[in-house]
């Protein structure tokens, strides 16, 4: 899914290489471009401050990867609370009314729907569920970055899309 | 002899006035600001179910100062004040509105002072024009959250 | 091993090993339970699988490019300053002329600070839109909305 830079050692090379990934993780993880575009400026730009010093080979993208993943989580900090406030009193009506059968209908969701959906879920759920499902990572890998094991990954990915299921109404029938 | 007597008078004034000058301009400093303000005006639908419209809005302040959010609407001029106050380990929260209508350039006026204490990361709602009960009408809300000062903003 | 449900997960992204993985095959056809999480998991992935890269993708690698490009060729070029000789009394009155002017006008600066109000009020105008024409009859509320303990006036 994600390609190599071929030289470690061009600045322009591994920003090419790795530009995309780590944009679509942040974006997926927090739906907004410029904020995608923030974090990863300003990965790229530690990288390029620390470049002498950092691995040559894959462990170079799974630093990056760790640091748009603290960048990310600090946004989710100021903003989370706000976000999750409005989405617990305005976006459940289904609680409030009782409208529980809509939920459990088949429907088609909009791509809108699918990346709130993933909004909604836990920080720790989400990031190991979108390394997974738009990065390519191995469970190990992702355990790797993430500084967790690799069971550890699995029970998360696992609650992750159990919740994502709830939200987007698909429990198997 | 006269030339460095001269210079040293020069140079004794050029060191003084500008530390006398950062003495002068640090008397009037601004307070620090010590709360994180999230003020965010929504128009709503269906009792608060569906968001129509939205524009958040952030600060930082120190105790005391009032922010100010006014808005202008089709048929309305809204000016609405919140002040934040410490009080022990919470915050007073005074939100003062003044709503001038616009109808055929004869416009009423109608002012309100609401208080209330709140914990840091409460979600505190003003309705203007208080909460509508017909659900399928609109209705206008201020959202506020006060949290303490993150100085790394 | 005992097969937990969780890896039910795992074996749809194929991270599961034999003989596990035949394991975990076997009991999603024939235990009801697995098959409607097997099935649950299924849909997710198919879902998010529909999430393509945002359009924007190519515009912002091509944005954030320009801005590190422009980064790195201050990094590489900071500017600099030649040494120039200075002989005591030119630095001793180059000093004392920029003292004198940045003395006067720090203090200017601060005589007017001081007639400024430390509470500086802090607005915002927003326009609200127009198919928003409330009732402005409504009393005003300010409700906390962890305990619905509100403050009506």
């Amino acid at each position: 899914m994600t390609g190599e830079p071929g030289d470690y050692n061009d600045f322009s090379k591994v920003y090419d290489a790795w530009f995309p990934l780590l944009f679509r993780i942040v974006y997926r993880m927090t739906g907004r471009r410029d904020i995608s575009e923030e974090v990863a400026q300003e990965a790229f730009i530690k990288y390029y401050e620390r470049r002498d010093i950092l691995p040559k080979d894959e462990g170079l993208k799974y630093w990056l990867i760790r640091v748009v993943r603290n960048l990310a989580l600090n946004y989710e900090k100021r903003k989370g609370r706000e976000r999750r406030a409005v989405e617990r009193h305005f976006h459940e009506p289904t609680h409030e009314t009782g409208h529980e059968g809509e939920r459990a209908l088949v429907r088609e969701e909009t791509i809108q729907e699918v990346q709130a959906a993933l909004l909604k879920l836990p920080y720790n759920l989400r990031i190991v569920l979108i390394l997974k499902e738009y990065g390519g990572f191995a469970y190990a890998e992702i355990g790797k970055m993430l500084g967790i094991t690799e069971g550890n990954v699995k029970v998360r990915v696992f609650r992750a899309r159990n919740q994502l299921a709830q939200l987007l109404g698909k429990e198997g029938t | 002899m006269p030339l460095r007597v001269w210079s040293l008078a020069f140079f004794l004034v050029a060191i003084f006035s500008p530390v006398s000058a950062v003495a002068q301009s640090s008397v009037d400093k601004p307070d620090p600001p010590a709360v994180d303000i999230s003020l965010v005006p929504r128009v709503v639908s269906n009792s608060g179910s569906k968001i129509l419209w939205e524009d958040p809005q952030f600060f930082s302040s120190p105790y005391g100062r009032p922010l100010t959010m006014s808005l202008d609407g089709e048929n309305f001029f809204l000016r609405v004040s919140v002040t934040v106050f410490p009080q022990d380990s919470r915050y007073l929260l005074v939100v003062q509105q003044e709503v001038v209508g616009k109808k055929d350039g004869h416009g009423h006026m109608k002012t309100s002072v609401q208080s209330l204490l709140c914990t840091p990361g409460d979600r505190l709602v003003f309705y203007p024009f208080g909460r509508d009960d017909l659900k399928n009408n609109q209705e206008l809300l201020l959202e506020i959250m006060v949290q303490p000062h993150d100085k790394s903003h | 091993m005992k097969t937990e449900l969780y890896l039910l997960s795992a074996h749809a992204d194929r991270e599961v090993g034999p003989p596990w993985d035949q394991e975990i095959q076997r009991r999603i056809e024939t235990d009801p339970v697995w098959a409607r999480e097997w099935q649950t998991h299924q849909k997710v992935k198919a879902a998010l699988a529909g999430l393509k890269d945002p359009a924007e993708l190519e515009a912002s690698q091509k944005q954030v490019r320009d801005r590190l490009e422009a980064f790195i060729e201050i990094k590489q070029n900071p500017i600099r300053h030649e040494n120039t000789r200075l002989n005591f009394v030119r630095l001793l009155t180059t000093a004392a002329v920029f003292g004198l002017i940045v003395g006067g006008f720090g203090y200017w600066m601060g005589s007017h600070a001081a007639s400024a109000s430390a509470s500086t009020v802090a607005e915002v105008h927003v326009k609200l839109p127009a198919n928003y024409t409330p009732p402005l009859n409504g009393d005003s509320e300010l409700i906390k909305m962890t305990s619905f303990e509100g403050s009506t006036r």
